[in-house]
């Protein structure tokens, strides 16, 4: 009975999980729509920028195309994101401010320890600077990486994520 | 000759082309790779997408600016909060899009074209003056609202501008690419250029390496050529050379026969009744012939030494031995010059080659001889420390200056004519002792000052240095006695009918009993049917050769010694004999001292006296050559006549006590057998005269003793008795 009733428990603890998705208090800076378990809206998930701080961060320092010098990238990594939608696509079409959007496969996010770089150089990145989320891959530890297909999917001023199956 | 230096020169000259060549060709290699590394590097830059990026990026500058327009437009048709702030969005878009003009790989790569650049900073201050409008009125709705014209102005001045940046971006992109296009269809042609080098190079190695192996293919015909042409020559000379030795063992045979003959019957004859003039001419006759001989001996003992066809035989050697048979053969020659001769060897057995050393010694003492007038000659031998053996010859003869030792040891050469004149010879002795004790591993030279003497020496390693048994040989003064009957048969084998003659009456001089057969199978036959003490074998023989003859009689289990008769008398053509079961070997000519020594060393004697020697031969040998034989014959008549007178003096004192008269008598009995070289007699006479007490009987003895000795004296020197 009581084993029963602790696999009632747990049963019920991670349906509670999935489906609670706390609520956007501020400004909501990226939407994550699709193939989820996850959602705290309309088959969506809505983040700003306390909950997306909240999530497993990681640094990377590395050179890019768009700037002159190697700089420090900080934001939540790629997978986490996913783990927090519940992400079951292969897929991650994602969209910028100005309507672009680049495919990326899901498979990035666990194989590389990309992330959605929130700040730069301990800044917070504007709009004007590539902000609010600029999606860097690891290009100094992984060097195959720098060429022009990665360069692609390294979509900045991201708004919103759909995850295609 | 000069073709083939040339063509030498030329393959010198296609290995450094072809050198030239590899290494040129390692050059263009090396460049090629560069190039393609070039090639390579520049399709793998980023470069060309960078500026495919920039492009993108003006572009969009210029979409965002046009948005930003549409954006405005709307604000004024509809002026609420939300249209105001899609302006600032759409301009915060608009200002991201255009920093990337300033920042990143996009200024880098274009800062280097100024009217691009002008133009893009054109833009960014454009872009500047904007933010500065809308910065400090963004949360203001009223100012916004207020400013719409002016911000409508500027976002179509940086559209404006925007689009020229496209323009002016395309235009540079369109010559970056030819350029690029040009750089590439450059690199195209170095590498085609390249490659073309490499072609020819490759070619070029080939052909030389073709005509090189040509070359080559050809210079080996020309060897092969050129080797079987020496080897022809070489199978030509050796031919030669072979019917040269073929010659000279032929001419030796063929001198040596006659030789035979003529040294024989001279010796014959000198047994005979002579005038002095007659026995003069025998001497005469005798002395040639040994002369021939010695020369014969000479010139192919040199033609088997130049042509290597001697062998050394190492063997243990009693040094006193060798001083023996020394004082033997050439004692007897130094006293027939007038000179003193003494050998003084040591007790010592050394290993070498006996015979050659020898032959070098009959050489060195022989010439010592012969140069030497007057004086002595010292044949003296010892060990040095370094295990080697020394040999000096010593002469007081007329010397050898400085200049003309250097001359000595050369083949032929005699120091001047009128020495060979005076001492005839071929002049390669030294020579030849020369080559013996090189090939001995010795060395041979001269000591000497010009009418004062010389020394010849020699040094050869002697191995095995031992003691000698018995007392060191001394042999000054000894004299050795010579047997002169022997009561022996003899079968001597010889197909020379004059050879046969004479050594059967040289044979039976001696008393032997003689048979004779004229090849080796009768020499079987008889030694078959009947014994024989002692056998003479001729070697070269019709029907049956002398040493299968020998090796037939050894395989039989005959056991009679047999001497060879050989006219070949070299070491090796001894040793065959020996091989071939013969116990020693007599060089012809055979002459009356040859036979004797055999005689002496084989045939069962029958001396009629006692073991003593009753003569002393050389003595009496001198005697006969001073005094001439007619003077020797009176004194013996005398000696004969007056001992036995003395004689019976002598036992008449003893008998009378008249000691006085009795010695009187004995000393001038002693002086005269001294005198005629009756040893023993003397010695007798000697010992009677110390005699403490007296002996009749002895007086007998010596009266038979003088019999004897002068009978046998008379038999050595040939004289008919009485």
């Amino acid at each position: 009975m009581r084993i029963l009733t602790a696999i009632a428990l747990l049963l019920f603890a991670n349906m509670a999980v999935a489906r609670d998705l706390a609520m956007p208090q501020g400004d909501v800076l990226l939407t994550v729509t699709g193939a989820i378990e996850n959602t705290n809206a309309d088959g969506a998930a809505a983040f700003d920028r306390s909950m997306i701080e909240a999530l497993a961060q990681r640094d990377t320092t590395t050179k890019t195309p768009w700037f002159d010098t190697e700089r420090t990238f900080s934001g939540p990594l790629g997978h986490a994101i996913l783990d927090a939608v519940g992400a079951t696509g292969k897929t991650l079409r994602i969209y910028a401010l100005n309507e672009y959007s680049a495919d990326v496969l899901t498979q990035d996010f666990r194989d590389h320890a990309v992330i959605l770089a929130t700040h730069i150089d301990g800044s917070v990145i504007r709009v004007r600077d590539k902000g609010p989320l600029f999606l860097i891959y690891p290009f100094n530890e992984v060097p195959e990486l720098f060429n022009e297909v990665y360069f692609g999917r390294s979509v900045w001023q991201i708004a919103r994520i759909e995850v295609i199956d | 000759m000069p073709a083939r230096l040339v063509r030498i020169g030329a393959s010198d000259r296609h290995g450094r082309a072809v050198g030239v060549l590899i290494g040129l060709g390692l050059v263009v290699v090396l460049v090629t790779t560069l190039l393609f590394f070039k090639l390579q590097e520049r399709q793998n830059s980023v470069a060309e997408s960078v500026r495919e990026d920039s492009m993108w990026a003006v572009f969009q500058t210029h979409r965002e600016a046009a948005k930003l327009i549409e954006a405005t437009y709307l604000a004024m048709a509809d002026p609420t909060p939300e249209g105001l702030g899609a302006i600032n969005s759409r301009f915060d878009l608009l200002y991201s899009r255009g920093t990337i003009l300033r920042s990143g790989y996009f200024a880098t790569r274009l800062a280097d074209t100024d009217a691009l650049w002008q133009t893009a900073s054109a833009t960014m201050a454009a872009l500047t003056e904007m933010a500065a409008l809308i910065d400090p009125i963004a949360n203001d709705p009223e100012a916004m609202r207020a400013a719409l014209p002016e911000i409508l102005a500027q976002a179509q001045d940086i559209r404006d501008k925007s689009n020229r940046l496209v323009i002016r971006t395309n235009e540079h992109l369109d010559v970056q690419r030819v350029r690029d296009r040009e750089a590439a269809i450059g690199n195209y042609h170095q590498l085609a250029i390249g490659v073309a080098a490499m072609t020819i190079i490759f070619i070029g190695i080939v052909a030389l390496q073709f005509t090189q192996l040509t070359s080559i293919r050809y210079t080996q015909r020309q060897l092969r050529h050129l080797s079987i042409r020496n080897e022809r020559s070489a199978k030509n000379a050796k031919a030669a050379n072979e019917a040269k030795s073929m010659f000279l063992a032929t001419m030796s045979h063929e001198i040596r026969t006659p030789l035979n003959g003529i040294l024989g019957a001279s010796d014959l004859l000198r047994d005979t009744p002579l005038s002095d003039e007659q026995n003069a001419r025998v001497s005469t006759i005798r002395r040639s012939g040994h002369l021939l001989l010695d020369v014969i001996n000479d010139v192919l003992d040199f033609s088997k030494l130049d042509a290597h066809k001697v062998s050394y035989t190492l063997a243990p050697m009693s040094l006193p031995e060798l001083a023996e048979t020394i004082q033997t053969v050439l004692k007897p020659r130094a006293q027939d010059a007038g000179l003193d001769f003494r050998v003084s060897f040591p007790a010592k057995t050394v290993t070498t080659d006996a015979v050659r050393l020898r032959q070098v010694l009959v050489n060195l003492i022989g010439n010592a001889i012969k140069f030497t007038s007057q004086g002595h000659i010292s044949v003296k031998a010892h060990i040095l420390e370094d295990q080697s053996l020394r040999i000096e010859v010593e002469d007081t003869g007329t010397g050898i200056s400085e200049q003309d030792q250097n001359k000595l040891f050369i083949n032929f050469n005699q120091l001047d004519s009128s020495a060979s004149r005076k001492f005839a010879g071929t002049g390669l002795g030294l020579a030849i002792s020369k080559r013996i004790i090189t090939d001995l591993g010795g060395t041979i030279g001269v000591d000497s000052l010009p009418d004062v003497g010389s020394t010849f020496w020699l040094e050869l390693p002697v191995s095995d240095i031992s003691a000698t048994q018995g007392v060191s040989q001394h042999v000054d003064s000894k004299d050795f006695e010579k047997q002169t009957h022997f009561d022996t048969s003899i079968l001597l084998v010889e197909d020379n009918a004059i050879n046969r003659e004479v050594a059967t009456a040289l044979l039976q001089r001696f008393g032997a009993t003689v048979s004779v057969a004229v090849n080796g199978e009768e020499a079987i036959e008889k030694v078959a049917a009947d014994t024989y003490d002692l056998v003479f074998m001729d070697l070269q023989m019709p029907v049956l050769d002398g040493i299968a003859a020998t090796r037939a009689l050894r395989k039989k289990g005959a056991q009679v010694p047999i001497v060879a008769l050989t006219a070949n008398a070299f070491a090796d053509d001894q040793r065959q004999c020996l091989e071939a079961g013969m116990n020693d070997f007599v060089a012809k000519p055979i002459t009356r001292e040859k036979i004797h020594s055999i005689l002496q060393k084989f045939a069962t004697a029958t001396s009629q006296t006692d073991e003593r020697p009753l003569l002393d031969q050389s003595h009496i040998t001198s005697l006969e050559v001073e005094m001439g034989r007619d003077l020797m014959q009176h004194l013996l008549d005398d000696m004969d006549r007056d001992s036995h007178e003395l004689i019976q003096t002598a036992k008449a004192s003893a008998e009378n006590d008249d000691a006085q008269a009795h010695d009187a008598a004995l000393h001038t009995l002693q002086g005269a057998a001294a005198t005629l070289g009756l040893k023993a007699l003397a010695l007798d006479v000697k010992r009677l005269r110390k005699a403490t007490k007296n002996e009749p009987e002895s007086y007998d003895a010596l009266r038979d003793l003088v019999t004897a000795s002068i009978a046998q004296t008379r038999t050595a020197l040939a004289i008919d008795p009485g």
